[in-house]
């Protein structure tokens, strides 16, 4: 019980420690290279766990790290857990319709999130829709599709479940 | 199996519970503290993992390659930045006593800058919100509502503060309102982000002879932002006859995409003479 309970523990510190990682990128990192795209590395995140966690777990380490990046974004109070839940939860659905494991579905579908919590998000804010706002979006969604599958495999990697 | 799907009910309920709380709840002084707290933790990471990487680079730069220069370079680079943002603001004050001196008996106005500098060591990290965290906090003399510029003109307002960061909302971001001056005409509105990189020009009656090009400063209503900082120029202007006031879109003059360096306005002296 208490070995599984600190298998438990060192999963999580090693998420956490990827999703730091994944906060650096995306806060510091990635605008230095280039602002007009931003790429999503939270949706591999979210899938890698709801490939590689339990349900609950999972559901809990996603409304946090959401909650976390609240601190990076001017977005309203609860906005963020709301978008990254619904992506968790969308993506729990995708598990029963179609084969997560498969690097392709995942490109597919960390595009497609990206693109619903860009849809989510125009909820909360009358943002303006320009044509080149629509081109970064384009571009950010195939990007966080690529980088989809590797966040994914890290996820896997880190979350051992049959330590010996 | 069943208990299995019940569990999974129960924690979407209890989630969706948790998160329309946080949406209802808004600002609050503990989640503003926890975010502050987040900010800080990432700051002393951010510094931490940065360090040991900016020692290496700099054993290049500044010891073996240019001994001094760059040191140097970087401060004259900082003094005129300042130096500019006072040369514009002086300009702007002289403008103002000739109009003040022109209408006869107005006492005249004249407000002193104590600039901040401050670096940008993070962004927001969605493509709909224009925020940034800043390396200074309240212990640098930061506060909530500082005007931020840069060189050019208005960068934005602080929003949130913390001992060591700064969030800012930038002018572009859809939450952000200035109270604004088109020089050219003197005519007063509210300079509004678009989440697009541009920004609306507010208010203006569309019998008001505004061109493309003019400039608009902030007009130092409200008393956030001083008067005659400038906000942008006027990009495109549309006039609807069914429309009172005409749609002005401006263009900011700060580039929101490469903003480096930052100044904090500290509070304004206003000295009547």
């Amino acid at each position: 019980m208490s070995s599984e309970l600190g298998r438990l523990t060192t999963n999580i510190t090693k998420v956490t420690c990827l999703f730091l990682a994944t906060v650096t990128m995306e806060t510091s990192l990635f605008p230095l290279i280039i602002d007009t795209v931003r790429i999503d590395l939270f949706i591999g995140l979210i899938l890698g766990m709801v490939i590689a966690t339990p349900f609950g777990t999972a559901g809990i380490l996603v409304i946090v790290f959401s909650f976390l990046l609240q601190a990076f974004s001017g977005a309203s109070l609860g906005s963020l857990p709301f978008i990254y839940l619904t992506i968790f939860l969308g993506l729990t659905a995708a598990k029963n319709m179609v084969y997560l494991e498969n690097t392709i579905s995942q490109m597919v579908l960390g595009a497609a999130f990206y693109v619903l919590g860009i849809i989510l998000f125009r909820l909360f804010i009358p943002i303006h829709i320009s044509l080149e706002f629509v081109v970064s979006i384009l571009a950010s969604s195939v990007l966080t599709g690529l980088t989809t599958p590797l966040i994914v495999y890290m996820v896997r990697m880190l979350w051992r479940e049959d330590e010996a | 199996m069943g208990s299995n799907k019940s569990d999974k009910i129960l924690f979407i309920i209890i989630s969706v519970f948790i998160v329309i709380l946080l949406i209802s709840i808004g600002p609050n002084r503990v989640l503003n503290g926890t975010f502050s707290l987040t900010r800080e933790a990432y700051y002393w990471m951010e510094r931490g993992l940065s360090a040991p990487m900016n020692f290496v680079a700099n054993i290049w730069s500044d010891y073996i390659y240019l001994v001094n220069t760059r040191q140097e370079n970087e401060n004259l680079r900082h003094e005129l930045a300042k130096l500019k943002i006072q040369c514009r603001h002086t300009r702007e004050i002289q403008d103002e006593n000739s109009r003040l001196r022109a209408m006869l008996e107005f006492k005249k106005t004249s407000y002193a800058f104590k600039l901040y500098p401050a670096s940008v060591f993070a962004q927001d990290i969605s493509m709909i919100f224009k925020t940034l965290v800043i390396n200074r906090g309240r212990s640098d003399g930061f506060f909530k509502d500082m005007p931020i510029v840069n060189m050019y003109g208005v960068v934005g307002r602080v929003i949130s503060v913390s001992p060591h960061t700064s969030e800012v909302l930038l002018i572009t971001d859809p939450n952000s309102a200035v109270p604004a001056f088109i020089k050219t005409i003197k005519t007063n509105g509210i300079v509004r982000g678009r989440g697009d990189g541009l920004l609306n020009l507010e208010y203006i009656r569309r019998s008001e002879n505004v061109n493309a090009g003019d400039e608009v400063v902030t007009s130092g209503l409200l008393g956030i932002f001083p008067r005659g900082l400038r906000l942008g120029y006027v990009y495109t202007v549309k006039k609807d006859r069914r429309e009172i006031f005409a749609q002005i879109i401006l263009k900011p003059a700060v580039s929101m995409q490469r903003i480096e360096d930052v100044f904090g306005i500290g509070k304004t002296n206003n000295k009547h003479n």
